[in-house]
């Protein structure tokens, strides 16, 4: 068995498809960075983040795309106030999708410089967060 | 009285300017935007510069983060049908598409779309390019001081929308697509109309290749400047005419085609050379090029039937993930729709909506790019991107 098999083997939770036939591969959020690497090596390029809140946990979901096998989503689930790494080393395009889903939802990337607020005011916090209610927010002054 | 002495007036007055901070070791800090005449959008970036090359660059962003994705979650389908579109003005068909298709897949109704409202969908989705692509064509002209270019671009892209005005009765946001079909048919006399404007806009598309690529001022400031490898492309996961620039080839529409008339007519890729700035505009107009052979092919081949599968507003969606990816004029626009199946009196409303940007991944590439570049080929390259920073911020 090779050494990538293993891994997969090791790391895959769960396998399924999205209602539009793209595959998805649930990991554990220990092997998730090793899992996007070893799909960076077989010729997969970074299409995009996205990460969902469900009750106690988030999900963060990546999509590849690869001219030969076709897009797969790599999906993880982490819990509140746990960290997760960030594959900006791998793929330099996630840097503003992981800064975004900080700021979104507060999931801390280990290893992305760059987690700060870029598109939301100062006094706002978290605002995809189930909790945080639809609102008219009041908006203070913009520092840059 | 002393406030009003002609001193401490011409003292305020000549104040030096804030954007300009002068560091005598590190050099001169500029802020290029959010309000500068050649930023399209409200962005910009912080640069540092040393003598007139950039050692560095910040984007500065967050003036027109609208919160979109919040508020899907409190609109149902067909509430937000209004909302898909508004990501970006300039290519809004073919984010309506993104999201309907998204939705269809979660319902499982794509089957139900009728083939007369895909071949509408494919065509309304060209026209929407080509006037993309103009608004591009024009605006990037005017950046680098070819001042008929926009004269041209904007009477070329009015034509076209002059079209989907009288197709779907808007000039801008179009709200054309339905979930489960089209809004509106095709009359014979729009489609003997479009086929005209057609034929004389592909007669005067050759003045394009004269007006922009035998211009030695545009040669000048995009020949060589602003090249980007496929690799690095690639790694950053851009897509779109600037991939294609790159000489890679992928386009959704011929490599993986996501609505049947494409597969129909088939789609050439549009390549560059070498990815610098000529390129990107190059690659633009042959798309445009393109794209009005294919919304000729599909006036000839426009089969007859209904234009909506489904006869009532979709209120409800099932339990369930759905990404949809479409080919957009400024690479894959992408909408993930999840929905836990729940239903309210409103009718249910996705649990959370993902819209992904094409433009997220280039404000950074940008940036590093910029690192080591003159000045004054900055503006040609960040505009050469043909960046939405309304679509970005979302």
């Amino acid at each position: 068995m090779s050494e990538a098999a293993r891994l997969l083997e090791r790391a895959v939770i769960e396998r399924g498809y999205e209602a539009g036939g793209i595959p998805i591969l649930r990991v554990r959020p220990e092997y998730y960075h090793d899992v996007i690497g070893l799909f960076a090596g077989m010729e997969y390029m970074f299409i995009s983040l996205s990460a969902i809140h469900w009750r106690d946990l988030f999900e963060v979901m990546v999509l590849l795309y690869s001219l030969e096998q076709g897009p797969v989503i790599i999906s993880t689930f982490i819990r509140e106030n746990e960290e997760i790494d960030s594959i900006v080393d791998v793929f330099p395009g996630a840097y503003l999708y992981e800064a975004e889903a900080y700021e979104m939802f507060g999931i801390v990337f280990r290893g992305n410089p760059g987690l700060r607020k870029h598109f939301t005011p100062p006094e706002v916090e978290t605002p995809l967060r189930k909790e945080y209610e639809l609102q008219e927010t009041p908006i203070g002054g913009w520092r840059h | 009285m002393e406030a009003l002495s002609t001193t401490s007036f011409s003292a305020t007055r000549h104040a030096p300017p804030t954007t300009f901070i002068y560091d005598e070791d590190s050099g001169i800090y500029l802020s290029m935007g959010p309000q500068h005449p050649a930023m399209h959008g409200p962005w910009g970036f912080r640069v540092k510069l040393q003598g007139e090359v950039i050692v560095e660059a910040e984007p500065i962003t967050g003036y027109i983060h609208r919160g979109l994705e919040k508020l899907f979650e409190k609109r149902n389908p067909q509430q937000g049908l209004i909302l898909a579109e508004r990501v970006c003005f300039m290519d809004n068909v073919n984010w309506q598409l993104a999201y309907v298709i998204s939705v269809e897949n979660l319902l499982g109704v794509r089957d139900l779309v009728p083939r007369r409202a895909e071949w509408l969908r494919a065509i309304a989705a060209e026209l929407n390019r080509i006037a993309s692509h103009f608004l591009f064509l024009a605006t990037y002209g005017h950046d680098l001081g070819l001042m008929l270019a926009p004269v041209f671009a904007f009477r070329e892209r009015d034509l076209v929308i002059n079209l989907l005005d009288a197709l779907t009765g808007h000039r801008i946001t179009y709200n054309y697509l339905r979930i489960g079909g089209v809004a509106r048919d095709a009359k014979p006399s729009w489609i003997n109309n479009a086929k005209r404007n057609l034929k004389e806009l592909r007669k005067r598309m050759n003045r394009y290749y004269d007006l922009y690529l035998s211009s030695e001022i545009f040669a000048e400031r995009t020949r060589g400047k602003g090249v980007l490898a496929a690799e690095e492309l690639i790694r950053h996961g851009v897509t779109g005419p600037v991939l294609r620039a790159s000489r890679v080839p992928l386009d959704l529409r011929a490599t993986s085609p996501y609505l049947e008339p494409y597969e129909a007519v088939g789609v050439n890729i549009a390549l560059g050379r070498n990815g610098d700035n000529y390129d990107r505009v190059l690659v633009r107009i042959k798309e445009i090029e393109e794209s009005i052979r294919i919304a000729e092919e599909l006036l000839e081949t426009l089969p007859y039937g209904k234009i909506l599968g489904i006869d009532q507003p979709v209120i409800s969606l099932r339990r369930g993930y759905s990404y949809s990816v479409v080919e957009g004029s400024r690479g894959w626009f992408q909408f993930l729709v999840v929905s836990t199946g729940g239903f309210s009196k409103k009718g249910s409303m996705p649990y959370r909506v993902k819209i992904s940007n094409p433009c997220i991944q280039m404000i950074y590439l940008i940036a590093e790019k910029l690192r080591g570049m003159m000045l004054s080929d900055a503006i040609a390259f960040i505009n050469s991107m043909d960046l939405c920073i309304g679509g970005a911020e979302r």
